[in-house]
């Protein structure tokens, strides 16, 4: 049972610029209600149209309780749907990835159409009327082909999220793209702390020793600690950009989602360990190697780096309180030929390290907030987007289950 | 080296080919060489550099020359020389010349297209079942040069493509349209980065080249040009910035000088060598490094046990070195 006046009396008491009270990270029942209230209700990042090229392709992911699996249908289009038989209720596609031609329940042979139609269903009676028992769609958008999806039934309006951030990501041409590797990691934190994390660059200094050899740690084009150097670095590189035509500034996405693009360290095209091009053949029409990268991130479970030669998506979804599935995918572009464009180890050595490091943080994140002396603690300033983060949460949180005044009001 | 001009003929409205015989027997250039051409004209001696475009081996060489609108020698040339005269010369000169096997692609725009010529003539007679990919820009139909000569050469070189882009093609051109870019050169050529490239036209084309065939994943020596202007400056040399008192620290596999006024963090994170760090001021201990030789001057704030201290270790953000120095992570 989801504790609705809990949550009420903790989220009154929850102070802006702090990390959450204790239950919010560890507590099962809250677990439940992340799923409720967030994870059923917003749009959730599943994966790249390459992913699912030919009609057939699927792919299946879990959110919460609900298994769903995005396909391409016969027109090519993209879909979704709950991958839950309409007979009794045995999930369909079982594997992570596949081609299928039409879905057939493995329990009594149900078979679908790619489009959600039941086409047959043996042994029914001959007033058994199909229509009525198609699968039950799962709400789909595709921006510049990344692949969004949502269990509500009346999913929240995407449509400044992807009027604003496709001119950043659409020169990328992330639907022109190829998966080169892919890795889930599961990390023993709860998701809020998994999204916390890589909401900041206050521990890189200490952690990241391969991700900093060319990443900058600013977060904003105008860091009050940016160096003299930094400030012409960017001023170089803008230009640059402008050159192109390529947008830079930060986006206004609210709390909603983040998207700026951002340098590398002097010198250095891309994440590798010497700052080298991690592929040789680069995206889209790009001829410049030197773009930064964009980094954009929207809630509750996707950021994501555009850069001159690959894209890299993570992909974040909830299995427990204390148990996060963080999934990898790196890309680059659909004609790159492995050994001769580029090679995996160095094009994933410095995130793969870089994710090891965040999940043993996160880990040791989770296991000091269980402790019954933990206490919220307050933001740095370098942590403003975790503040967004919280303040998103809670906000979607009241919505939910109504904050303790609307139920005064009652 | 004197050479007779025995024909010559019209490429172009604004192109002409000289064919100039050496006086001389011994006469020999590979194919992309240029000559150079001192010209007499108006009580002045001009020299000009043009490509050779005939293939190695024959008894004349050809010139294909474009006629620049305010070119003087280009001018005297297109107007004056003719069959039953004679201008001196000398060469051949010039590295863009073609070497190894396998397959390549020839990039040019205008009268770019010379050198290239005598490269894909010598193909014709030598190698002919070489894989050649030829990309060419011109401004409009009456401009594209070697038209139907390459016509010709696509029966003795079954593996000769040519794709033709016009920047203002009239009615009836069925070919690209447009300029370089690198979707329009990937269309053409798909494996252009696969190729040995060689390159000729105007500097903004072949720079637009060049980064097409990098992006494309090319090879750097595989791609090669041919200045018909003047090269490019050479980049400026960085001034060096060590001076007589700093010293070296080595990490790894990397090296770096350290000032006098520096820590080792300063100077590691200056050359964005990283060593893993919190408050860079001798508190926290993450900057933890050991010595493996020479020595330090240290002063922290407590980040540092005396055990550590005692085993050899030090704190790269609280540290100047006194000497070179070694350091592992
Ligand atoms: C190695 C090499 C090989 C060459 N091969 C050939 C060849 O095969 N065929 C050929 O036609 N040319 C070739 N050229 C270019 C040729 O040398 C020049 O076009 C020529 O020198 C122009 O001389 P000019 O006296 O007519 O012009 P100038 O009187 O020296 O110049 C007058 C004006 O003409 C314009 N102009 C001159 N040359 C060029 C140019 N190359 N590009 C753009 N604008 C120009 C400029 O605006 C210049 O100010 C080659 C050049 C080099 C260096
Ligand atoms: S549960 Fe699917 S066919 Fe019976
Ligand atoms: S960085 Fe904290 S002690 Fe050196
Ligand atoms: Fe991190």
């Amino acid at each position: 049972m989801i504790p609705a006046d809990r949550i009420q009396s903790l989220l009154a008491e929850r102070r802006d610029g702090f990390s959450l009270p204790q239950a919010f990270y560890v507590d099962e029942a809250f677990h439940e209600a992340d799923i409720a209230a967030v994870f059923e209700t917003e749009w959730l990042f599943a994966c790249n149209v390459c992913e699912i090229r030919k009609p057939g392709d699927f792919l299946t992911l879990t959110i919460g309780r609900n298994p769903v699996i995005v396909l391409r249908d016969r027109d090519g289009q993209v879909r979704a749907f709950h991958n839950t038989c309409r007979h009794r209720g045995s999930r369909i596609c079982l594997a992570e990835k596949g081609h299928a031609h039409r879905l057939t329940c493995s329990y009594h042979q149900w078979v679908y159409e790619l489009d959600g139609r039941l086409l047959h269903a043996r042994q029914m009676p001959g007033d058994f009327d199909p229509a009525g028992y198609g699968l039950k769609p799962v709400a789909v958008e595709v921006n510049c082909g990344m692949v969004y999806i949502c269990l509500a039934e009346t999913p929240p309006d995407l449509a400044h999220f992807r009027r604003t951030v496709a001119p950043y990501i659409a020169p990328h041409q992330p639907d022109r793209t190829k998966v080169a590797h892919e890795m889930t990691l599961i990390e023993e934190a709860n998701w809020k702390l998994v999204i916390e994390n890589n909401r900041e660059c206050y521990h890189c200094a200490g952690n990241h020793p391969e991700l900093l050899a060319t990443l900058v740690e600013f977060a904003l084009p105008d860091d009050p600690r940016g160096t003299a150097d930094f400030q012409k670095l960017m001023d170089r590189q803008t230009a640059r950009w402008e050159s192109h035509g390529l947008p830079h500034l930060p986006a206004d996405g609210g709390q909603e989602f983040r998207c700026i693009r951002l340098p590398f360290h002097d010198g250095a095209l891309s994440f590798t360990m010497d700052g080298g091009p991690a592929c040789r053949k680069l995206l889209g029409d790009f001829t410049d190697p030197d773009l930064g990268s964009v980094r954009m991130f929207r809630v509750p479970n996707n950021w994501n780096h555009f850069l001159a030669d690959h894209i890299i998506h993570f992909r974040v979804l909830p299995l427990s309180a204390g148990r996060t599935a963080v999934r990898t995918t790196w890309l680059v572009h659909e004609d790159a030929i492995e050994g001769v464009d580029y090679d995996i180890e160095r094009l994933t050595r410095v995130w793969i390290a870089t994710n090891d490091q965040d999940a043993r943080l996160a880990q040791i994140n989770h296991e000091g907030i269980a402790s019954m002396a933990y206490r919220p603690g307050p933001y740095a300033p370098s942590e403003f987007m975790l503040r967004n983060f919280t303040n998103w949460y809670a906000g979607k949180m009241a919505a939910f289950f109504g904050t303790p005044l609307a139920q005064a009001a009652e | 080296m004197l050479l007779d001009c025995i024909a010559v003929r019209d490429e172009t409205p604004t192109v002409k080919t000289f064919a100039l015989r050496p006086r001389e027997t011994g006469f020999s250039h590979l194919p992309g060489q240029a000559v150079t051409l001192a010209l007499d004209i108006e009580r002045e001696t001009l020299y000009r550099t043009f490509s050779i475009a005939s293939a190695p081996g024959g008894e004349t060489i050809e010139l294909t020359i474009k006629r620049h609108p305010q070119g003087r020698a280009t001018g005297w040339l297109h107007q004056v020389l003719g069959p039953g005269m004679t201008v001196s010369a000398s060469g051949p000169i010039g590295r863009f010349v073609l070497d190894g096997a396998g397959p390549v692609a020839f990039v040019s725009a205008g009268s770019g297209a010379s050198p290239l010529m005598a490269m894909l003539r010598h193909l014709a007679a030598a190698a002919p079942g070489t894989d050649v990919a030829w990309f060419h820009a011109a401004r409009d139909e009456e401009e594209v040069v070697f038209a139907r000569e390459l016509t010709a050469l696509q029966r003795q070189l079954p593996k000769l493509s040519v794709s033709v882009v016009l920047s203002r093609p009239g009615p009836g051109w069925f070919g690209y349209r447009g300029r370089l870019g690198r979707r329009l050169l990937s269309v053409a050529i798909p494996d252009f980065a696969r190729r040995r490239v060689y390159c000729c036209g105007p500097d903004g084309f072949m720079q637009a080249a060049r980064l097409i065939h990098a992006a494309e994943g090319g090879a750097k020596d595989d791609f090669r040009i041919e200045h018909f202007g003047a090269a490019p400056k050479a980049p400026g040399v960085p001034v060096g910035e060590t001076d007589a008192s700093t010293v070296e620290v080595t990490l790894g596999e990397r090296s770096f000088p350290v000032a006098p006024t520096e820590t080792i963090l300063e100077a590691a994170t200056r050359r964005q060598i990283v060593i893993p760090c919190g408050c860079a001021s001798g508190i926290c201990g993450t900057c933890r490094v050991k010595i493996v030789t020479g020595e330090v001057t240290m002063r922290h704030n407590g980040g540092l046990s005396p055990e550590d201290e005692a085993a050899g270790y030090i704190l790269a953000c609280s540290s100047r070195p006194r000497t070179d120095v070694t350091i592992t992570l």
